[in-house]
């Protein structure tokens, strides 16, 4: 059987998805156990990468980074690979990571950047510009792409309109979206919780028409509760006003 | 003949310990709700004062907006519990709407087990946050 040539990059982006992929939690980098063992020896691989490849090897360092949960060391090392170049994926996994760290700003704004339908990426980003809360840009690329006749998923844009008519309506820009979930992030980074959000439209004119942004935790539904007050709390600290159309909710996983 | 919130969360897990098919998890979806309903409104007219309705309508819509607007003093710490009901009420109703109106889209177990397991929390915390 002939083996499949693969760049050293490709690989060691495998194996940080796949560590990725052990738990919903980021990695405890003080911690001793196989997973941490495997983290530590994928980072002596990266740092052997510096030397050829200095701009692919910082993105994997970020990527490395954000899988403990390091949000400044993340964001210095995808800045020192976006400044050697453009990598063909580092701005994308830059924002991926963002996402991955609770930091829905920074992902909108980079997004802002890498989204569009001329770049050659809109297809593939248009779902983590959707998770990071910028829909009214999603609804923009999306107008701008079908004018290109490029085709997207159908599901996720028919989504992505309907969540943006509704939050047009009530005036609530994507801005003030990113402020919200920015919160969440804080709440889930206190509890060492990678985000994994997904955004529900309720379009029901009789009963209830908004969006809501539910972030699964892996803990029991009275923990849920719990953090939905905790979340609560932290978004009246940060000034958040309360609006029918958008909200941010912790959902436990289904048993 | 009458039935309490709890009956109706009751009749909801009742149901989910022994669904087989999507129609029943439909149904587990839209009993959770109502016994969350409720629940959340009971909690809701025991506060010191009403929640502000805002730009909301209809009557699941509005007590979802007082809920996540309430009036009482934030020293009160039904406040934020309000709050926390009005974000899960959230969740239940859009399972409920997907459930009762939306047949052409899929609703399975874990959406089944989700709103169940929400509603009994509602349930549990309502309870709890009524007597102190």
């Amino acid at each position: 059987m002939k083996a499949i040539a693969r760049q050293k990059n490709g690989l060691l982006f495998d194996e940080i998805n796949a560590l990725q992929a052990t738990g919903r939690h980021y990695l405890d980098s003080t911690a001793i156990n196989p997973l941490v063992r495997r983290w530590r020896a994928l980072g002596h691989e990266i740092d052997a990468l510096m030397k050829v490849d200095t701009c692919s090897a910082w993105e994997l360092v970020g990527a490395w980074k954000g899988l403990a949960g390091d949000v400044a060391s993340t964001e210095e090392a995808f800045a020192n690979s976006a400044r050697l170049g453009n990598s063909g994926t580092n701005r994308i996994n830059w924002m991926v990571n963002r996402l991955n760290l609770g930091l829905f700003s920074a992902a909108q704004a980079l997004y802002a950047e890498v989204g569009k339908a001329e770049d050659g990426y809109f297809t593939e980003v248009l779902e983590e510009g959707y998770c990071s809360g910028a829909i009214q840009q999603a609804a923009k690329f999306i107008k701008r792409a079908e004018e290109m006749h490029i085709k997207g998923n159908v599901n996720l844009t028919n989504e992505i309109i309907k969540a943006n008519a509704i939050l047009q309506v009530a005036g609530f820009s994507d801005a003030r979206i990113a402020q919200h979930l920015d919160v969440a992030g804080t709440v889930l980074r206190r509890h060492r919780i990678r985000p994994d959000g997904t955004l529900r439209t309720t379009a029901a004119l009789s009963d209830f028409n908004g969006v809501t942004y539910a972030f699964k935790v892996p803990v029991s539904a009275e923990s849920a509760f719990d953090m939905n007050i905790e979340l609560a709390k932290e978004e009246d600290r940060a000034g958040i006003d309360k609006h029918i159309a958008f909200d941010v909710v912790f959902e436990p996983l289904a048993s | 003949m009458s039935s309490s919130p709890l009956e109706l969360v009751d009749c909801a897990l009742s149901l989910l310990s022994d669904t087989r098919s999507e129609p029943q998890y439909r149904t587990v979806c839209s009993r959770a709700y109502y016994g969350a309903f409720h629940a959340a409104n009971s909690f809701h007219n025991a506060l010191p004062a009403p929640g502000t309705v805002g730009a909301a309508r209809g009557r699941h819509e509005q007590l979802i907006a007082q809920l996540a607007n309430p009036t009482c003093s934030k020293r009160n710490e039904k406040y934020f519990v309000s709050q926390a009901l009005s974000k899960i009420l959230g969740t239940l109703i859009d399972a409920r709407v997907r459930a009762d109106y939306l047949i052409d889209t899929d609703i399975d177990l874990g959406m089944a087990v989700r709103s169940s397991e929400s509603a009994r929390v509602i349930m549990l915390k309502t309870s709890e946050f009524a007597v102190n």
